[in-house]
């Protein structure tokens, strides 16, 4: 007995709730991201400590960068021990921190030139001659109002 | 004249709508980090022209240093970073009015009548190699050990923690356990 041959429907796969498993998605990535500044040209691991507390990006804030130097040989002339100095956006060479510091703080309207902060986010394995190097540039920027960057990671101490 | 209207329903089309949510998950991903930004706060000294040696009585100084390998030394004697935290509060606080301690000053504070204030510094020298992780380890301390004082004091004068006063309260807090840190 030979039977018929069905024809069979292929089953179509319903899209109508991939909407809003994608909208879930990107809410969640809404909610726990935070807008990208800057362009970091330098690698920055930062050291752990545990008496840190949370930052909100404010436009008084500048950040300033010490890490590795990525990719680019043209990098290599802002490098000193393997370590390069960047503000905000640009790559700088130390003795350009102070004068670049001036120039962004004159940027600001007046009621936060008061509030001008700059964020160190330094690698960890950066050497203190470096870091104070800088520190001198600060103070001579009259830019005193600082604040160290440190990861909240659960560290041995 | 009466035209019958056939009732449509009109569905929009939600095809597209996963296309464009799709579109703009992209767009967020890549324009912001997960990474939050954790830090704490310094001021750095005025750079003062006519700078004059400061004479500190050397009792008022707690002096850290660390060398190029990231040891720790207490005025001079080496110790283990666990307990710095510690010598810290003893050092500022000097609760048996130790001589070699640090000196307190009685200060008139609002609220609060007369306090005794110390007048200790925390002193952080460090080597031209020391790397930056070992200097921001004993920074935590530092910070660990001055918050706790402030919730010390805020506890047994306002009967909370520091974190929950007001902006005034906190105010006096500051003012009568004042973190001085030179470097």
């Amino acid at each position: 007995m030979l039977r018929k041959r069905k024809t069979r429907a292929i089953p179509v796969i319903s899209t109508a709730s991939l909407t809003d498993i994608i909208f879930i998605l990107l809410f969640f990535f809404m909610v726990t991201s935070t807008i990208r500044l800057n362009t970091t040209h330098v690698k920055v691991q930062l050291p752990n400590a545990q008496s840190v507390d949370k930052r909100k990006d404010d436009p008084s804030v500048c950040y300033l960068y010490i890490g590795e130097p990525q990719g680019k040989a043209s990098l290599a002339q802002y490098s000193v021990d393997g370590m390069a100095v960047q503000l905000n956006d640009e790559m700088v060479t130390i003795n350009q921190i102070a004068a670049s510091l001036k120039s962004a703080r004159a940027k600001l309207p007046k009621y936060q030139q008061d509030k001008f902060t700059v964020s160190l986010k330094i690698h960890k394995d950066a050497k203190m001659k470096l870091v104070k190097a800088v520190k001198e540039q600060l103070k001579q920027a009259g830019a005193l109002r600082i604040d160290y960057a440190g990861s909240k990671a659960a560290s041995a101490l | 004249m009466l035209r019958g209207r056939r009732k449509v329903h009109h569905e929009i089309n939600a095809g597209s709508m996963a296309d464009i949510a799709f579109l703009m998950l992209v767009f967020f991903l890549l324009t912001s980090t997960l990474d939050r930004n954790y830090a704490f706060n310094r001021m750095l000294p005025a750079e003062d022209k006519n700078e004059q040696p400061q004479e500190a009585n050397k009792r008022n100084i707690l002096s850290l240093s660390l060398n190029a390998t990231g040891d720790l030394a207490i005025n001079g004697k080496t110790s283990e970073v666990s307990g710095l935290k510690d010598a810290i509060k003893t050092f500022i606080q000097n609760p048996a009015n130790d001589a070699t301690l640090s000196e307190k000053v009685e200060k008139p504070v609002k609220q609060l009548g007369k306090v005794p204030v110390s007048v200790g510094v925390v002193e952080i020298k460090t080597d031209d190699n020391t790397t930056y992780a070992a200097y921001i380890r004993i920074n935590d301390q530092v910070n660990k050990a001055f918050a706790e004082m402030k919730d010390q004091f805020a506890l047994k004068n306002f009967g909370a923690a520091y974190g929950l006063l007001d902006e005034f309260r906190r105010g006096i807090v500051d003012e009568c356990v004042p973190v001085s840190i030179s470097e």
